[in-house]
């Protein structure tokens, strides 16, 4: 257990940690020290995503191998085909979360962000967005002869798609803000806790919190092991942040767990192994039963009280509307803003890099805001450091675009000095920084992207990138605190 | 003496074995993203060879009776008294190459940059060689002789086990390679 410091540096974690390891229970980083080295080929963007099933072709990297793939093939065309193949699925992703944009037709474009992107595309030239653009990409990755500029415009392009399509697919918010408690000390207020990851059907949460109400003792409490649900009125309490579900798991405080769409299967496997009951099928999911389980599972259940002197509960307000943080920006005279947030990565220790930045550039002046479990990290570390405020939390779906939204609506878009991407949960996060990047802002991705195998193609989408007046920076190495507080500071 | 042994059943050719040797032997970043990215082009020390149905990783064999010693001019090449292995001097190597014609196994390799040979030293200064830390399936181990031996028993004894039942074991075996159709 010497690598501890390692994985987190929250003290509650690591102490969870070495409970796992005494009842050897495999966490997610046994996993990646498991998975070392990760495949070298996709890493650079050298494996072919062309699939043409005659591959996998791959290239070398250091040319004593092959230079092409079967089909003919280069090295910087497969490194930017690789990345509008990952582009392509990011594009599908955000349409999947607004299905009533697919249209073939153009997309309308509105508000301040569809005039950000509007002015983009009168700028270079191009055509009005469609949500064909998206098969279009599919053709272009079959067997195609494209430059790979063609192939990195494209990509461009879909990135502003999926800000198109993730604008169009927020709910317009009826409140400004809505509560939600986080932190280890949410987990013992109640003895009988039901967990929830992925994204579970609202109308059993629902069900679920109406079962709580009505419901025999002893009480039970609704708990989201990282996802940021909705409650009536607020959200459910997040005990950890989406890297520490299973850790969570693992210390047997969850008596059972309500599994939807976008859970890990390590989760589902952690649980099988902890005998922990998962709800998985939600058409024949009955709450009463659900509960009854829970609280059959928690009466049988002992496990040592981890939990005794972790801190109390954080209660924090999410902003929900872009006019709800353009008021509190103008409220607070606010002239300089940082946009920080992501999901947790395992290349990187939980938590450390958005503590690091938040402390590192609260110091400068700068009012931070983050989303996701980024924003999580940073309210944990204003809670144990009294000489920071607590950041602003932004609804997590919208992220980003509701903080530039509501710059916009308060016309103090030049106060932002940039958006950093701490962690990526998948490739809808890509698409974001490269569509922001693309509409002329200054956007960071802290991990490494499948880039690096050729450096035409970087700079050729630097250059694409520059030209509109945005920047991309992205490391060739899990980013240092450091290397970001001098980017943001640079301005 | 240890040596590299290299498991033919679980070579998958994926060649992590090559980049990871270039990038920790070749290269001034050390890392494989830095790697790619230099202008004088990492080059690997092991060698991944063959098809789709079988895979081998090859490097320096260290041979007890090694052809490039006795071929080089200067004596640049030379067999380390405490390990065993054959190690190249650069200092002395003066890139005549003659070492690459005279290796069995193709695995010296000239560096015209350097205008010296290149070969694997079975990365003597380090615990483990990084091929043998990299790979995915455990295809590369690093074995005393004895064991290296022992595994190499225990693969033919699997050989046979296979190929003959109990009453057969320790008789002699003779493969018939002729295939049906042409009895």
């Amino acid at each position: 257990m010497e690598t501890i410091h390692l994985k987190t540096p929250d003290p509650v974690s690591q102490h969870l940690l070495r409970s796992a390891a005494q009842q050897g229970i495999d966490l997610p980083w046994e996993r990646y020290e498991k998975a070392q080295p990760q495949d070298g080929f996709m890493r650079l963007g050298l494996y072919c995503p062309l699939e043409c099933l005659h591959g996998p072709c791959r290239i070398d990297p250091f040319s004593r191998g092959p230079t092409q793939g079967i089909c003919g093939l280069g090295r910087e065309q497969m490194v930017a085909a690789t990345l509008l193949r990952l582009c392509q699925k990011g594009a599908t992703q955000a349409l999947a979360g607004a299905p009533h944009c697919n249209d073939a037709n153009g997309l309308e474009l509105s508000g301040a962000l569809g005039n950000l992107i509007d002015k983009t595309l009168t700028a270079t030239r191009q055509d009005d967005l469609s949500c064909s653009e998206i098969f279009e990409a599919a053709g272009l990755l079959q067997r195609s002869f494209c430059s790979q500029e063609k192939f990195l415009q494209k990509a461009l392009r879909l990135g502003l798609l999926t800000l198109a399509l993730v604008d169009q697919s927020s709910i317009s918010a009826k409140v400004d803000t809505l509560e939600c408690s986080t932190g280890y000390g949410v987990i013992p207020e109640a003895p009988v806790r039901v967990g929830f990851s992925g994204r579970p059907p609202q109308g059993l949460i629902d069900a679920l919190e109406k079962g709580l109400l009505n419901g025999p003792a002893p009480s039970a409490a609704l708990l989201s092991l990282g996802d940021w649900l909705r409650l009536d009125g607020r959200y459910m309490p997040i005990g950890v942040t989406s890297g520490e579900a299973e850790l969570l798991l693992s210390s047997g405080a969850i008596h059972l767990l309500v599994a939807g769409p976008g859970t890990d299967p390590g989760v589902i496997a952690l649980c099988k192994q902890m005998n922990v009951p998962v709800v998985m099928d939600y058409q024949t999911a009955d709450p009463g039963d659900i509960l009854k389980q829970a609280r059959t599972r928690a009466a049988q259940s002992s496990y040592p009280d981890l939990f005794a002197d972790v801190p109390a509960g954080l209660l924090t307000r999410v902003i929900m509307s872009p006019d709800s943080f353009s008021k509190t920006i103008v409220n607070d005279s606010v002239d300089q803003v940082a946009l920080i947030g992501g999901a947790d990565t395992p290349h990187l220790p939980l938590g450390s890099l958005a503590g690091d930045l938040f402390t590192a550039l609260t110091g400068t002046n700068v009012k931070i805001a983050g989303w996701g479990d980024t924003a999580l990290w940073m309210a944990r570390r204003a809670q144990v450091d009294a000489s920071v405020d607590q950041p602003l939390i932004l609804e997590n779906n919208q992220g980003p675009l509701l903080a530039i939204k509501g710059l916009a609506e308060a016309e103090k878009l030049h106060c932002l000095k940039g958006v950093c991407f701490a962690g990526m949960r998948d490739v809808l996060d890509l698409n974001i920084a490269l569509g922001l990047a693309y509409i002329g802002f200054r956007v960071s991705i802290a991990t490494p992207i499948p880039l690096h195998g050729s450096n035409v193609v970087n700079q050729t989408l630097s250059q694409l990138i520059v030209e509109n007046g945005g920047e991309l920076l992205h490391f060739d190495h899990p980013a240092e605190a450091g290397d970001l507080v001098s980017w943001f500071t640079a301005l | 003496m240890k040596t590299i042994a290299v498991h033919l059943d679980r070579c998958t050719g994926c060649k992590t074995c090559e980049l990871y040797c270039a990038t920790e032997r070749g290269s001034n970043g050390k890392t494989l993203l830095k790697a790619a990215q230099e202008e004088v082009v990492p080059k690997a020390r092991i060698r991944v060879e063959g098809s789709n149905q079988v895979s081998v990783a090859l490097q320096c064999r260290h041979c007890l009776k090694a052809p490039c010693i006795d071929a080089c001019l200067t004596g640049a090449l030379a067999r380390d008294n405490e390990t065993g292995a054959v190690l190249l001097w650069e200092n002395n190597c003066i890139g005549c190459w003659t070492c690459t014609l005279f290796c069995p196994y193709g695995v010296i390799y000239p560096w015209p940059e350097r205008k010296i040979a290149m070969k694997c030293d079975r990365c003597n200064f380090m615990e483990v060689p990084v091929c043998v830390d990299v790979c995915p399936t455990k295809a590369l181990e690093l074995l005393e002789m004895s064991q290296y031996e022992a595994a190499i028993g225990r693969k033919t004894g699997r050989l046979v086990g296979d190929l003959c039942d109990d009453n057969q074991r320790g008789n002699i075996l003779l493969l018939d390679l002729a295939s049906p159709n042409d009895r």
